[in-house]
């Protein structure tokens, strides 16, 4: 017998899901496609990040995961700021409870404050912002309403919280506000969770790790080890008392289920006026808190269907976004996970559940090949359907070796929305910057230059930070909403705006949160197609409050206080 | 002086005894045979190699060699023991340097362990050496499939259909390699064309019921499926397939009852046990359900270790 035959054999006996990767393959959509035009000007604008991350020969697992980004307007004056958060330097061997120092103005993080001509200028020291230790990611949000975005970084060994002095400075008060935390902390969310009116915190941790020297792979190809290596962790839950102290709630809350938690999402998923929590776990089943409504959460992943793929395999879940893409006005799900694996979505089937979507809408052949950390919906041509952009590269800075076809580096992905049925990659016909190869990690979105046209800035694991401005070329018209709460908390995180327009309806829930790591611009925004004009405008506040707006102008921001009832 | 005599002939007598006794015991080819007919297959690689070291050109040794060699990999294989049988398939290429077959089956092993730019050498180099048989190119289709290079599996493939049209297999596999790439249109004509070349079959069937289940037709999935069971009732990925296809068309009772039977004849198949966990889940059987998809996710791991792209610990090293 030769091993021919046992050969022939395996191959009749594989399995679907039990095979290894492939390529893209989804069939292009007979609608004419808009491709995106995103131009990257950081360098030219003075945004010249460099993230620092050592990668070590003992291939510490922290190395490759870091880090986020951020998008908000620190100062108020109408333009959005860029926020990118740094490793920091380390050895070969490394002692146990080591946390690794900024030793080095290259390991800042750097704060990038716009301009009024668009460049930037880092205002790092200036602003109180260079951090410490090795950082994670970052979450913006006014926590104590006094109408100035406060910025919270995690980090490996203790997190920051910078409140926001109002003037283009800013204070670290961990301390006070009691949010230091432990272990290594990853993305983290700003929400009103119990809906008092003041945004609590949630933070999520990845694994228990403590510079562990342990081989994976063989002598001579270590590699970073699969999180089945380590002990998943909960993630801390930070109440907000409202008077500038949080009080850890997790276990009180329901939230205290361990995890390998890298991305977090919000959104009210069943409707209930109550917003639910999305956490993606590396390697292991995904989360789903339901809030139940009465101060407390139920884990409920795998009976909604979004635990698992849908042949109910685990994947390596890390960046995540909750929203409505087909418009139906229940939030939908996507998940960036590891090459081989398909990027998860899901279709919220209005009961609770979610079906696996990954195939029919054509992601799941678009992605097959591809890591997807941080992504986000984003209608890049206002047509009025959410598109996806994703900031691609594998955590494996050797994968090239076992797997040729697989890739460390990778451009990022824009995947166009076809009426909600379909996502054809566009990436090839979008510019250069999709034909760059890079360690994609946070991704943030905003509108930069106020031009109607969502923008993205994404971050590399030891490489430069990218501004993507989006100069599609579009006749379509967009409105910009500003959400100022007065009984709900002030940045109206959490409100779920409806419009409707000649084509119909859509919903945005507002949150900086989603992707990973990172913090995008709090404005909601909405591509309206050939309308100049939005028919009706429905914002649900999280006081419960429902505000209605008619023919309501497009092509602006708009500012919309919280009514008193 | 005849004592001297006697003391310088002595070695000679000895050296000419020692070489008689050599000549008298020197095993033949076929006392390796023999031993191999035995299943003393290292002892008979002995006298291949004895004598392939006197006649390097023996092609009955050489012959004789590679079967050992791979007889003796086989059962290391066999016994789960890939390194060491890895380890007999390079030692052998030694032994016999110019044999393709052994380069040949040093890259199936190689890929079998995940060695894919190993394995692809290996089959290169069977192909430097000039193995006629079309099976190299079946071999190496399957490495770049197994490699993630899907396009280069699919060109291989077709090159082996284009000797071997015939090849139910074959074309099953070349269906595989659309499959995983989500290519389903070309998947399923490859599929049909196995089943048309081989009609007793229920693999492609199931693969059918698998694609069509994932663009969710469902109708369409739970007849492929029941063209596998019809030949193999006790196939649990079609059985799962059928609750699968059931529970989505929101039909629970039927679902549990193919959930059930896919368990009972796949105990360890996690889509059969979450879709189980689900339907129980919507038939109000709470606490059924939670035990159900906890043994779910538990397999669902399990899987995913198997399956990563990503590094096991290998070394513990605590410090």
């Amino acid at each position: 017998m030769r091993l021919t035959i046992l050969f022939v054999s395996l191959l009749l006996l594989v399995r679907s899901g039990s095979c290894q990767p492939t390529q893209s393959a989804a069939a292009q959509p007979a609608l004419p496609v808009t491709p995106g035009l995103f131009v990257d000007i950081a360098p030219a604008n003075g945004v010249r990040f460099l993230h620092q991350a050592p990668h070590s020969p003992r291939k510490y697992l922290l190395e490759t995961m870091g880090s986020g980004v951020a998008l908000f307007d620190a100062d108020g004056d109408g333009r959005l700021d860029i926020y990118f958060v740094n490793g920091a330097p380390f050895g070969e061997f490394v002692p146990k409870g080591t946390i690794p120092q900024k030793t080095d103005p290259k390991y800042w993080n750097r704060f990038y404050h716009q301009k009024p001509d668009g460049s930037f200028e880092d205002w790092t020291e200036k602003a109180g912002l260079a951090g410490v230790g090795y950082g994670m990611g970052v979450a913006v949000g006014d926590y104590d309403n006094d109408g100035h975005e406060d910025i919270f970084v995690t980090a490996l060994g203790g997190n920051r919280l910078y409140h926001n002095n109002g003037n283009g400075t800013f204070t670290d008060v961990t301390e006070k506000a009691g949010v230091g935390g432990s272990g290594w902390s990853t993305s983290a969310a700003w929400v009103d969770l119990d809906g008092d009116g003041y945004l609590d915190l949630v933070v999520l941790r990845y694994i228990q790790w403590d510079w562990d020297d342990v081989v994976c792979g063989s002598p001579d190809n270590r590699g970073y080890c699969h999180p089945d290596v380590f002990q998943p962790i909960s993630m801390l839950v930070y109440h907000n008392n409202g008077n500038g102290t949080f009080t850890e709630s997790a276990h009180k809350l329901g939230l205290d289920k361990p995890g390998k938690a890298l991305g977090i999402a919000i959104a009210d998923y069943d409707r209930d006026g109550h917003p639910d929590i999305f956490v993606a776990n590396d390697s292991m089943v995904e989360f789903l808190f339901h809030n139940k409504g009465n101060g407390t959460f139920e884990e409920e992943g795998l009976e909604a269907g979004v635990a698992v793929d849908g042949e109910g395999r685990t994947f390596a879940g890390m960046g995540v976004d909750f929203s409505d893409y087909n418009n139906d006005g229940w939030p939908d799900l996507v998940i960036g996970d590891l090459a081989n694996q398909k990027y998860a979505c899901y279709r919220n089937d209005k009961d609770g559940s979610f079906e696996y979507d990954s195939y029919v809408t054509g992601m799941g052949g678009e992605t097959l090949l591809h890591s997807g950390w941080g992504l986000r919906f984003v209608d890049y041509d206002n047509d009025g359907w959410k598109d996806l952009i994703i900031a691609q590269g594998h955590d494996l800075d050797t994968i090239e070796k076992s797997f040729p076809a697989l890739h460390y580096r990778e451009p990022a992905m824009l995947l166009w929305n076809m009426k909600g049925k379909k996502f054809v990659d566009v990436s090839a016909r979008s510019g250069e910057v999709f034909q760059q190869r890079w360690v994609g990690r946070g991704l943030a979105i905003g509108d930069l230059d106020n031009d109607g046209r969502i923008d993205v800035v994404i971050s590399e694991n030891g490489g430069p930070g990218h501004v993507l401005m989006n100069r599609t070329n579009t006749g379509n018209h967009w409105i910009g909403f500003r959400l100022v709460g007065h009984k709900s908390n002030r940045d109206g995180i959490g409100a779920v705006i409806r419009i409707e327009t000649t084509a119909g309806p859509q919903w945005y829930s507002v949150t900086t949160a989603s992707s990973y790591m990172s913090s995008s611009d709090v404005r909601a925004h909405f591509g309206i197609g050939p309308d100049k004009t939005v028919k009706s405008v429905e914002i649900r506040w999280p006081s419960g409050i429902v505000q209605h707006l008619e023919n309501v102008p497009g092509d602006r921001y708009l500012q919309v206080d919280e009514p008193a009832k | 002086m005849r004592i001297l005599s006697l003391q310088k002939s002595l070695p000679v007598l000895w050296l000419c005894i020692a070489a008689l006794a050599a000549a008298q015991s020197t095993p033949s080819l076929q006392d390796g045979i023999t031993l191999m007919q035995q299943g003393r297959v290292a002892e008979a690689r002995t006298i291949f190699e004895s004598i392939l070291e006197r006649d390097p050109e023996n092609q009955q040794a050489r012959e004789q060699e590679v079967v050992a060699i791979e007889r003796q990999a086989l059962e290391q294989r066999g016994g789960n023991h890939m390194v060491e049988a890895l380890q007999t398939l390079m030692d052998g290429q030694k032994a016999v340097p110019s044999s393709a077959r052994l380069a040949y089956d040093t890259g199936i092993l190689e890929d079998e362990m995940q060695l894919y730019p190993e394995a692809a050498r290996s089959l290169q180099t069977a192909q430097q050496l000039h193995m006629d048989d079309p099976m190299l190119l079946y071999a190496m289709a399957r490495v770049q499939m197994d490699a993630g290079q899907l396009d280069k599996a699919a060109q291989t493939m077709q090159q082996y259909l284009q000797q071997r049209p015939g090849d139910a297999s074959a074309h099953f596999g070349l269906g595989r390699i659309y499959q995983i790439g989500l290519q389903f249109d070309k998947a399923s004509a490859e599929f049909h064309e196995s089943i048309r070349l081989q009609p007793a079959q229920s693999e492609a069937w199931y693969q059918l019921g698998d694609i069509a289940l994932k663009q969710q037709q469902f109708d369409e999935a739970l007849t492929d499926f029941s063209h596998t069971l019809e030949r193999n009732p006790h196939h649990g990925g079609a059985l799962a397939g059928c609750g699968e296809a059931l529970f989505r068309e929101k039909q629970y009772d039927k679902a549990l009852d193919f959930l059930d039977r896919a368990i009972a004849d796949a105990p360890d198949y996690q889509t059969g046990h979450y879709y189980r966990g689900l339907t129980l889940a919507r038939l109000g059987r709470k606490e059924e359900s939670e035990r159900e998809l906890a043994t779910a996710a538990a397999l669902a791991d399990a899987e995913n270790r198997k399956s990563s792209t990503r590094y096991q610990l290998t070394v513990p090293n605590p410090q």
